[in-house]
């Protein structure tokens, strides 16, 4: 299995719609074994460049590899994606969605699902039509936390959950996600998430403006992520 | 992964399937009793007609939902939301539609086979001898020009080719966003019109080529209208394996999941 060199890397990616750029010459490499965040106000193109890694859509100009390899079958047996809004099919049970999991990626692990879900206090037999949005948000968080991927895209995992849940969503995914593999959170909550992060890239209209390591953020501007993030984006 | 995906489109559907063919069996044995009762009276004679009736409404409802499923199914695991789930498992984009079609295609064949047998069991026991109906089959065999199979052969391409077409809809309409439903509407419409547009030139060149009186006699011969409908059924096969490739090539290269 392919293990050296980044996970992902974009070189002059860039995705047009008529005449608009969701995504503009973004050349982005992300490192094994790291937590980034993706931040960046709404329409700054931190969903466009997810799907773009997962093959829901497909460049306009250059490319994005995963482990060394375009988006396809292979890459997505590695890649365990969190889409931002709900894709379960409402007249399955969780233990089904669990199985059909099972089926299609070798690496995913069902005793630590039944293990989440039983922490979570959600009843594997029952149907999600019968659940509230964020039971199913829970549900879908375990799903992709249960895989042993190589690279986890998790799209505003936290945007529809109550302040409260946050911070077990963010301990379930720090303590869940495969040793060495990289977790990619595209968030605008950034002071909720800016604790567990180890890098954050900053994107704006398409373009990355900014990416290092939170620590060193820190240092050199003398506030946090957040702080920052606010000037940066200030309207 | 295509068994897999078979699989998984087998679960994800015969639950509906057999709802409709439980519907299907439970009419059936229904009319069938009614239409087998030698009571002669009036009302009841209208009270079997109403029966009759709605059987029959049953078996074209029970058709069409078949084939409005396969539709749906479609719709919803491939451009809706379900899509995020579908089109990042570790599948061809090949092998997704082609599941997601032979699974539609058998599910058609049964209905079909299902609702042959269960107007043979409504209509044929107690009412037709099976000498006249074979001698009914021979007699339409001759006036139409077409053997019963290749009459029933023909109607199967048909049948699955349509699956195709509405494929190719969604996946023309999945292009223009919030108003996905309305452009594959608009977008069946118009590939069938286009497809009639190409039958029709098709045909009067061929009546211009080979000479008006020459395609009559072929037509109205049993031998000349089933090479006419070998003809046809290749010609939909044709069709089906370029509509099946401009599907995939759509929903790999201009997928709009919102």
């Amino acid at each position: 299995m392919y293990k050296e060199g980044y996970v992902m890397e974009c070189k002059g990616l860039s995705k047009k719609y008529k005449s608009f750029f969701a995504l503009y010459q973004v050349d982005l490499k992300l490192e094994r074994g790291k937590i980034i965040g993706l931040v960046g106000p709404n329409g700054s193109g931190k969903t466009t460049l997810i799907k773009l890694i997962n093959g829901l859509l497909v460049p306009t100009e250059g490319e994005v590899l995963i482990n060394g390899t375009a988006p396809g079958p292979e890459t997505k047996a590695r890649v365990s994606y969190l889409p931002d809004n709900n894709y379960l099919s409402n007249w399955m049970t969780v233990t089904q969605m669990i199985d059909f999991y099972g089926d299609f990626y070798s690496d995913f692990n069902k005793e630590k699902a039944y293990d989440m879900l039983a922490s979570l206090g959600l009843d594997p037999k029952q149907k999600f039509k019968t659940m509230s949005k964020g039971m199913k948000e829970k549900v879908q968080l375990v799903l992709v936390m249960s895989r042993d991927a190589d690279l986890y895209c998790l799209d505003e995992p936290i945007a529809g959950v109550d302040p409260a849940a946050r911070d077990y969503i963010l301990r379930t995914i720090i303590s869940n996600y495969a040793e060495g593999a990289t977790v990619l959170i595209s968030t605008h909550l950034i002071a909720d998430v800016e604790k567990i992060l180890d890098e954050v890239v900053f994107i704006r209209d398409g373009e990355i403006v900014r990416h290092a390591a939170v620590e060193e953020l820190r240092e050199q501007y003398d506030r946090s992520v957040d702080a920052l993030f606010r000037e940066e984006y200030k309207c | 992964m295509l068994g897999k995906l078979l699989k998984h489109e087998w679960i994800a559907t015969i639950r509906r399937y057999a709802l409709f063919y439980l519907v299907l069996g439970a009419m059936t044995l229904f009319a069938a009793v009614i239409h087998a009762l030698p009571v002669n009276n009036f009302f009841f004679s209208m009270g079997e007609g109403a029966v009759l009736v709605l059987y029959v409404v049953t078996v074209i409802g029970v058709c069409f939902c078949s084939t409005g499923m396969a539709v749906v199914r479609f719709y919803k695991n491939m451009v809706s939301d379900e899509g995020y789930l579908t089109f990042t498992l570790p599948a061809k984009v090949e092998e997704l539609v082609l599941a997601k079609f032979v699974m539609a295609a058998l599910w058609q064949v049964v209905t079909i086979v299902l609702s042959i047998v269960s107007l043979f069991l409504v209509f044929v026991p107690g009412h037709i001898e099976l000498k006249e109906l074979a001698t009914l089959i021979s007699q339409l065999t001759e006036q139409s020009g077409m053997k019963i199979s290749v009459f029933v052969a023909l109607l199967m391409f048909s049948l699955l080719h349509q699956i195709l077409l509405y494929y190719l809809s969604i996946a023309v309409g999945q292009l223009f966003g919030t108003y996905k439903i309305l452009a594959s509407v608009i977008a069946y419409c118009a590939i069938s019109f286009i497809l009639e547009i190409v039958l029709v030139v098709i045909f009067v060149g061929v009546f211009f080529i080979v000479g008006f009186d020459e395609v009559d006699v072929f037509m109205n011969s049993v031998s000349g209208m089933t090479k006419f409908s070998f003809i046809s059924m290749g010609w939909t096969l044709v069709l089906g394996i370029v509509e099946y490739f401009i599907v995939c090539n759509l929903l790999k290269k201009k997928l709009n999941l919102a």
